[in-house]
């Protein structure tokens, strides 16, 4: 075995997952060549700090719990997983696309919500940048981003949160991203890089969606342009009711619903600037105050807000907007860039998950 | 009563057999998707699902089967699907943090404290090798255990391994020094 074959070995060699010929092979080498045995420090180090997590607390038990529901099966009436706590906040989101809240809404603001709904509809490429701004227990974050969108598999832009700069592209399945930490082109999915995802046109079309009662402000100038003024508010209670209700409608119970209610107490202001011809959105604020459980050392929880602000500008509606692949003419990638799928000289594949626009 | 025993007791139409499998496997399962999410509150709820999943399907299953492993099986296709399901909500930025109640610094105890760098760091690794990771070093698998859970090598097991111990230093050196300096 050389150098670099011994190197490949050493994380396995720490975790005492080689065998004897492979092992002494090691040895031998280690005690020639400082930089493994650094290495394998290294190595060493990572153990001992994942292990250590053995040690945290664990949530308390579900037993009891999980035998009722199992005896609740065996008598016919087995619950949907929907509404318990934690998932009842996915549950809730999903809910936000349902399109009630555009329906109650009344008079002109209706109509320009509503045109709004169907320009961003309509649309197919974009280009999207702005800040999303966060503060929970007195830590800020802060991510920037810009993407251009051809269409819903072709994307690219950058992202920048943390001091990290991540900038991809994304041609179908050809995927390349750039200044993404090991894991590559996973990491920007990973919400602790990616910290700040960015609104995109479904997720538009959902909030608009969601609007409650929405406020008809002084049309403003914005780019050069007349844009209509909106403010609204995401009606939680009502998206919530409503939510129970079709849920109890369709699934037995027991049901819980208290995480769901714990949303209630979310607040979300949505401001919108809105082209008096076209009618696309050029700049989205939201600005929320949400509820978030903490659990703390001593395994307490407490319910605390976190403070959030994203100031989206969209522009090149439906205009053609090309990619730029980080590929030379021969099809090499350029320096620093790393493709989604690419295989090693293992015929691994390096880069196992994809980016995604949802 | 041994896993066997429990498992034949449960095909049997004992339900109460089934309380003594959570009984002994609830602690491994929560911890390892506490680990895998950060969260526990998530992490009880896909532990249910853990469990109520194999109850549901535990009649479908071989003679010879290894719970343990079946159960970690179950549980990491859950975490991934909880996985998969944030995506679509992404837009809201703010789900995506409220969802993890990693606790902050100064919260707790000391020794608590100290490992809340860890978690976050290992969040940050990609969820193959983060799998991989917390099955190993927090779990305490075998690298062939875990080729089983997941369905893969050995081989595959010990690249994620080495990747995802990168990928968490990586993570975690930096912030790790800076807390020193």
């Amino acid at each position: 075995m050389n150098h670099e074959q011994i190197k490949e070995l050493l994380s396995a060699f720490s975790n005492g997952e080689l065998g004897n010929t492979q092992r002494e092979f090691i040895e031998e080498h280690l005690t020639t060549c400082p930089e493994c045995v650094s290495e394998l420090s290294d190595f060493n180090n990572v153990r001992d700090e994942l292990t250590s997590l053995r040690s945290l607390p664990v949530p308390e038990s579900i037993k009891g719990a999980v035998m009722a529901q199992v005896t609740v099966r065996q008598t016919g009436r087995f619950t949907s997983n929907l509404f318990r706590p934690a998932l009842a906040a996915v549950a809730l989101l999903v809910a936000l696309g349902i399109p009630i809240a555009m329906l109650l809404a009344g008079g002109e603001s209706l109509s320009a919500i509503a045109q709004a709904y169907a320009a961003t509809d309509g649309l197919v490429s974009y280009s999207v940048e702005g800040t999303t701004r966060s503060e929970f227990q007195g830590r800020t974050n802060e991510a920037t981003y810009q993407w251009d969108l051809v269409d819903e598999g072709h994307f690219q832009g950058a992202i920048i949160s943390d001091g990290v700069t991540i900038d991809f592209v994304v041609d179908g399945d050809d995927q390349y991203a750039k200044g993404a930490p090991p894991g590559v082109i996973g990491g920007i999915e990973n919400q602790s890089i990616f910290s700040r995802p960015v609104p995109s046109r479904q997720s538009t079309l959902d909030l608009l969606d969601s609007l409650g009662t929405v406020e008809e402000l002084p049309n403003e100038t914005l780019d050069g342009a007349d844009s209509l003024r909106r403010r609204g508010e995401i009606d939680m209670d009502r998206l919530i009711d409503d939510l129970i209700e079709q849920y109890r409608a369709e699934q037995p119970g027991p049901y819980d619903f208290t995480g769901m209610d714990s949303q209630r107490a979310a607040e979300v202001s949505v401001d919108l600037w809105i082209d008096s011809e076209t009618f696309y959105i050029s700049r989205l604020v939201m600005d929320m105050r949400l509820p978030t459980t903490t659990q703390h050392g001593d395994g307490t929880t407490s319910v605390e807000f976190m403070q959030a602000l994203t100031d989206a500008r969209y522009s090149r509606f439906n205009e053609a907007i090309e990619l730029e692949l980080p590929v030379d003419a021969s099809g090499n990638l350029l320096p620093g860039w790393q493709a989604a799928g690419a295989t090693d000289n293992q015929g691994d594949v390096v880069v196992e998950q994809r980016l995604v626009v949802e | 009563m041994d896993d066997a025993t429990a498992i034949a007791r449960v095909r049997e139409g004992h339900i109460d057999a089934f309380a003594n499998v959570v009984e002994r496997y609830e602690v491994p399962i929560l911890r390892y998707l506490s680990r895998m999410t950060g969260a526990s509150e998530i992490a009880r709820d896909l532990a249910q699902d853990t469990f109520l999943q194999a109850f549901k399907n535990i009649m479908n299953t071989k003679s010879e089967l290894s719970l343990k492993a079946w159960l970690y099986k179950i549980a990491t296709n859950n975490a991934l699907q909880h996985h998969r399901r944030r995506k679509i909500l992404s837009f809201i930025p703010f789900l995506n943090s409220a969802e993890t109640d990693i606790p902050e610094p100064g919260s707790g105890p000391e020794w608590i404290d100290a490992k809340v760098d860890v978690q976050r760091a290992l969040l940050g690794v990609p969820t193959d090798q983060r799998t991989a990771l917390v099955l190993h070093y927090v779990e305490g698998l075998k690298y062939r255990e875990i080729a089983d859970v997941l369905s893969t090598s050995e081989e595959a097991i010990r690249k994620r391994v080495a990747r995802g111990s990168e990928a968490f230093r990586t993570a975690y050196l930096p912030k790790a020094g800076g807390d020193q300096s």
